[in-house]
């Protein structure tokens, strides 16, 4: 038998002072500790404790600073061509030598003398001038009986014949011996090769040399930029002058990108958000209108709504968008918007309804009837407020898939139509120079990115802290 | 003894502190014995049975402290394998909505077969016999055409049924049920409670039941522990417990029993006031502050248990405890006129 | 016993019936789908013979007869609606001679393999990620992962393709392998390109998995499993996988629109000669029976995979089935 209870009284229980067992008056049936916050409050004071939501706020601040304002403090057109600088990379400080205008090449034209074989290494060819990225000139020793040469451009040292590919250009006449390229060069090391043609086709031998292009600009280049006055110009020929920076490079047009990611930022921004705030509120309107009549009426409505959200979303988008057209002089701005919301709407309706065929059973709102309340009344006091986490969650949500809607449209040219830049076109541009200039994909990924995070996470935390249920209603 | 807990306590951390669920209650079963554990709701009674059957153990934010027995051995103690071995074998348990407590995806069949192939070894065949015996023992009807549906076909009484026959499947010592009738039809909730009874009867099982209903546990118990803010405060035969009752709060929730004789148009007796906030529970006795009989010395310290009848009963041998309340108003200082006025009262 | 069964079936194959009448509304959604793109391919301003440059007036007349363009409009919407459900989607504007329906037969098995690939990825990754992370909830892998889960899901889909293209391009010159890059003449080029294109569905996945398994794990009848004395692996399997997975089977429907959908630029960059690549580049070309074609048989095709998921959902839940 153990009844510990009983155990304690054997033992001899001090003696106890006889005020002690005077009344208690500390009696306090009812007490409420917590003070009372609205939900407002709570919600607010819950998302402060959550650290990626505040931060995705401030970034979500910044990019509305970057867009908004970005145009008044980078004051560089989005639209200007810097052809001496075409998909420069990242650069703040970036100097060029002044060249004259006009390229001082004479073509060399030189017989074989003497016979002349190429060995894989550069001997016997040779520099002409100072290489630079507006042109890059060289010469070769002639090789005896050869009718041409092909010449190939690498920027990595050919291992092999095999490994030339398509020349660059072919000189024709063994005498012709040397060559000018200026096309699109970069300040980088390139590798030329050449290969006598004889006769019977193509050499099996073939020679290389390593020349390194050093940024130049043109005179009057130089001018038009306004980089040097226009009156003492002749004085800069030959010396080094700093370029325009381009603090997020250029694009293959010379544009800066900084400039056009701005540019493209209130593109993709006003779709991503003008587009999700209108077809929030519409399905709001027929989501609430639906709930609220319930019935028939829910039951019609519901079922075009059903019917909108089977269609593959899209595919949709996509036959929209052919099927609006553009015009010349449109940027396509509109349609796009048109085809979001219109495929948009009935998701959030659908929500809407569901918490109002709720709500509409709760008790508060079912005495709010029975006290005579009106429709208005009924709406603005019980319903709206019940909504609106909900509705704040939904946008917030929206946003992020707005933003890649119109991205993944405009990458595969269905979007914007060029010159408006927009994130999506921009990635578009920047994946053909991909592989020589990771950088005009990488940054307008990047801005989508980081976009679509922060309001991933900032969906995330409002969620949370308005705990909201993201379920639809099951059907 | 069959089952002996001793000093059992049960935290819960949660990042604002701690809440103590269970402070220190010691209590035990005998074989074929039925206890009713009594309390509001809060009280920590399904925690501290939840904790007997090991449910917590592999949550890391709950601390559990003492001993639980049985037949002699420590349950809190042992390792996973030898828990799961006992679990549902030699204890099991039933819970309180029968609706969210079954499998919603598995067929009856199943979940009741899968106990007896746990524990017996049974092949599939043979455990579904089975099922649809231990379904005819909880008196469902069409047992045959039960075992092959899901829950959601069934009612919240049937689905009960079904818990009782899956925990009496290994023919159990000790069959717990927590509040088993409370989210059921009030005419549904007599049916179960005398299945109950006639199964503990026919398996010789001992039944811990769970309940806030003072009149359930009239029905059911040998004994009862009466349970306030994670302390068992009164603890007894039922007889001596409702006729000799020793704590205000048991004699409260006596009251607040509705009877056919209560005279019309008066409001039901209701306890006022709320329990004590478990993260910060008193120092003194929990009631307090809703008791009629406070005193000062029940502010600042926790009463001993005060055993009310021991010239009575008692008789260890049998096993049945004596019959003890917290109380100051059993303590010998206390002024005569105050324990005048409390067995005065109903 | 009072109690009463409350199962109500109405027809004898419950089953049957919600299958047939998902169907019609299937049928009634292609026949939308149709409708809206014959409608709106001609409400395009000019029309579809308009860019093609100097055409004498007879070669436009014959142009417009062998389209069937000079009759009225619903006449021609009548004549479309007919060959559709004959399965005859006409022959392309701008590859002379090639018939859409070829046009599908051919292109469309690259790219539901591409999809197929994808999406065996995707679903066999996000759970094995989603399960792994719940079971290790609040531990560094969970946290990794869910970490992963936010940057895919928060990375357009052509950023990763185009990443990984550059990648392969990289580890091929660096090491002086051969792995494909693009184009498709083996199943080793949709390796890359399928895991690109069900890396978002797996991050969406995965997401699911162990929020799915996380909310079971606190349900009541997974403490009655723990009552009953199954050991955690018998409740994991058991108890657990099937109830997480429902919620991943109703969100496949969605998974395939936008694998296919994905597939477009997938296809695109990695040059696959897939359907999608065809659809994007009628488009782009504006080749109004193929954009036509593929979108009702795309759009029949997304249909029908909704339904069919609903229809596997009512299977795997048994609950849907008396739903009516």
């Amino acid at each position: 038998m153990t009844t510990k209870q009983t155990s304690a009284k054997t033992l001899e229980p001090p003696k106890m002072d006889e005020k002690e067992f005077l009344p208690y008056k500390g009696r306090t049936p009812d007490i409420i500790q917590r003070p009372s916050r609205n939900y407002w409050q709570q919600a607010f004071s819950k998302l402060k404790t959550n650290p990626s939501a505040l931060i995705s706020l401030l970034i979500i601040i910044a990019l509305v600073v970057f867009t908004l304002i970005g145009d008044k403090i980078w004051t560089v057109d989005p639209y200007d061509q810097d052809l001496t600088q075409i998909s420069s990379p990242p650069s703040f400080n970036k100097k060029a030598l002044v060249i004259p205008d006009k390229i001082h090449y004479q073509p060399i034209i030189q017989p074989s003398k003497e016979e002349y074989t190429l060995k894989t290494t550069s001997s016997g060819m040779s520099v002409i001038g100072t290489p630079t990225t507006q042109f890059i000139a060289f010469k070769w020793q002639p090789v005896a009986g050869a009718k041409g040469y092909q010449i190939f451009r690498h920027e990595y040292l050919p291992q092999h014949i095999d490994d030339l590919g398509v020349p660059l250009g072919e000189n024709e006449g063994g005498e012709h011996v040397s060559y000018l390229d200026a096309l699109r060069l970069e300040p980088i090391d390139y590798f030329y090769s050449i290969i006598p043609i004889f006769d019977e086709g193509q050499s099996t031998q073939y020679s290389t040399i390593k020349l390194t292009a050093m940024d130049a600009i043109p005179l009057s280049d130089a001018v038009e930029l306004g980089i040097i006055p226009i009156h003492q110009k002749t004085n800069y020929l030959g010396k080094f002058i700093h370029l325009p920076a381009h603090p997020l490079g250029t694009d293959y047009l010379g544009r800066d990108l900084l400039a056009r990611l701005i540019e493209g930022a209130k593109t993709s921004l006003f779709i991503g958000v003008l587009a999700p705030l209108i077809f929030v509120f519409l399905g709001m309107l027929y989501g609430g209108i639906s709930g609220f009549l319930g019935g028939k009426a829910d039951e019609i409505m519901m079922r075009f709504v059903d019917f909108i959200i089977a269609l593959p979303f899209l595919l949709f988008m996509i036959l929209f968008k052919v099927a609006f057209g553009i015009g010349p002089g449109e940027s396509g701005i509109f349609p796009m918007l048109m085809a979001l919301i219109l495929l948009s709407w009935p998701s959030v309706a659908r929500l809407i309804r569901g918490q109002v065929l709720q709500l509409k059973e709760m008790p508060y709102i079912q005495a709010s009837k029975l006290m005579g309340a009106n429709v208005f009344h009924l709406t603005l006091k019980h319903m709206l407020p019940n909504v609106t986490g909900l509705l704040l969650v939904t946008l917030t949500f929206a946003i992020p898939s707005a933003i890649f809607t119109e991205a993944f449209l405009s990458f595969i040219g269905m979007g914007v139509v060029p010159p408006t830049p927009s994130w999506g076109s921009l990635c578009n541009d920047g994946i053909h120079t991909l592989l020589t200039h990771p950088h005009e994909l990488f940054f307008p990924a990047l801005f989508i990115s980081v976009t679509v995070l922060a309001f991933n996470l900032l969906g995330d935390g409002l969620r949370d802290a308005f705990d909201v249920k993201m379920k639809e209603d099951q059907r | 003894m069959l089952l002996d807990v001793n000093h059992l306590s049960v935290e819960f951390q949660e990042s604002q502190g701690s809440i103590k669920a269970v402070r220190n209650i010691s209590f035990s079963v005998d074989k074929g014995e039925t206890l009713v554990i009594l309390g509001e709701s809060g009280c920590g009674k399904s925690v501290s049975m939840q904790a007997i059957m090991g449910l917590f153990h592999d949550q890391a934010n709950i601390n559990i402290k003492g001993s639980v027995k049985l037949h002699g051995h420590e349950l809190l103690t042992l390792n996973e394998q030898k828990r799961h071995q006992i679990r549902g074998k030699q204890i099991s348990m039933i819970f309180q909505d029968p609706m969210s407590s079954l499998n919603p995806t598995m067929k009856i069949g199943d979940q009741i077969a899968e106990v007896l192939i746990t524990h017996k070894a049974y092949a599939k065949q043979e455990a579904w016999q089975e099922a649809i015996l231990l379904l005819e023992k909880t008196r469902i009807s069409d047992a045959h055409l039960r075992v092959n549906q899901y829950p959601f076909e069934l009612s919240g009484g049937m689905l009960q049924r079904v818990m009782i026959a899956m925990s009496i499947a290994c023919k159990p010592d000790i069959l717990i049920a927590d509040e088993p009738t409370t989210a059921l039809d009030v005419s549904v909730q007599e049916q179960i409670l005398d299945l109950l009874k006639t199964l503990q009867a026919e398996e010789a099982m001992s039944l811990i039941l769970i309940t806030h209903d003072f009149g359930v546990a009239c029905q059911m118990a040998d004994q009862v522990a009466v349970m306030y803010a994670g302390k068992i405060i009164e603890y007894g035969a039922l007889d001596s417990v409702f006729y000799d009752t020793g704590h205000p709060y048991t004699k409260k929730l006596k009251a607040s029993i509705p009877r056919l004789d209560h005279p019309q148009g008066k409001p039901l007796t209701v306890i006022e006031g709320s329990p004590p906030d478990l993260f910060n529970p008193p120092k003194g006795c929990a009631f307090t502050a809703r008791c009629d009989f406070a005193m000062r010395i029940c502010n600042k310290k926790h009463p001993q248990a005060y055993t009310l009848n021991s010239e009575k009963t008692s008789d260890s041998t049998h096993g049945s405890p004596s019959h003890c309340a917290d109380c100051w108003i059993h303590d010998d200082d206390c002024p005569k006129p105050i324990k005048t006025a409390y067995r005065k009262i109903k | 016993m009072s109690e009463t069964l409350h199962t109500q079936k109405t027809t004898s194959y419950p089953w049957l019936a919600y299958a047939i009448k998902r169907l019609i509304s299937g049928v009634i959604a292609i026949w939308f789908i149709a409708t809206a793109t014959f409608f709106g391919m001609h409400l395009i301003p000019g029309d579809p013979l308009s860019s093609e440059k100097k055409m004498s007036p007879q070669i436009r007349k014959n142009l417009e007869a062998r389209y069937g363009l000079d009759k009225p409009l619903l006449t021609q919407y009548g004549i479309f609606l007919k060959n559709i459900a004959k399965g005859d989607f006409g022959i392309s504007f701008t590859q002379e001679n090639r018939r859409v329906n070829d046009i599908i037969r051919e292109h469309f098995p690259i790219s539901a393999l591409l999809g197929v690939l994808a999406l065996i990825f995707a679903t066999l990754g996000g759970i094995f990620l989603g399960a792994f992370a719940a079971t290790h909830k609040n531990q560094l892998s969970d946290h990794v992962i869910m970490l992963m889960v936010i940057l895919v899901v928060s990375v357009p889909g052509f950023v990763f393709a185009a990443l990984s293209q550059l990648g392969i391009m990289k580890i091929n010159d660096a090491f002086n392998t051969d792995f494909p890059i693009a184009g498709f003449s083996s199943l080793s080029h949709l390796v890359v390109p399928s895991i690109v294109l069900g890396l978002g569905t797996l991050a969406y996945l995965t997401r699911l998995m162990r929020s799915s398994l996380l909310d079971i794990e606190s349900a009541d009848y997974i403490r009655t499993a723990k009552a009953k004395g199954l050991s955690n692996a018998q409740i994991f399997a058991k108890h657990k996988l099937r109830n997480a997975l429902l919620p991943v089977v109703t969100v496949l429907g969605p998974a395939v629109a936008g694998i296919t959908t994905g597939g477009f630029v997938v296809e695109m960059i990695f040059a696959i000669p897939g359907l999608g690549k065809y659809f994007v580049e009628a488009v782009q070309q504006l080749d109004y029976t193929v954009i036509m074609g593929t979108a009702v048989f795309y759009g029949g095709f997304l249909v029908l995979t909704v339904i069919l998921v609903d229809i596997l959902y009512g299977w795997v839940d048994p609950r849907i089935q008396v739903v009516k």
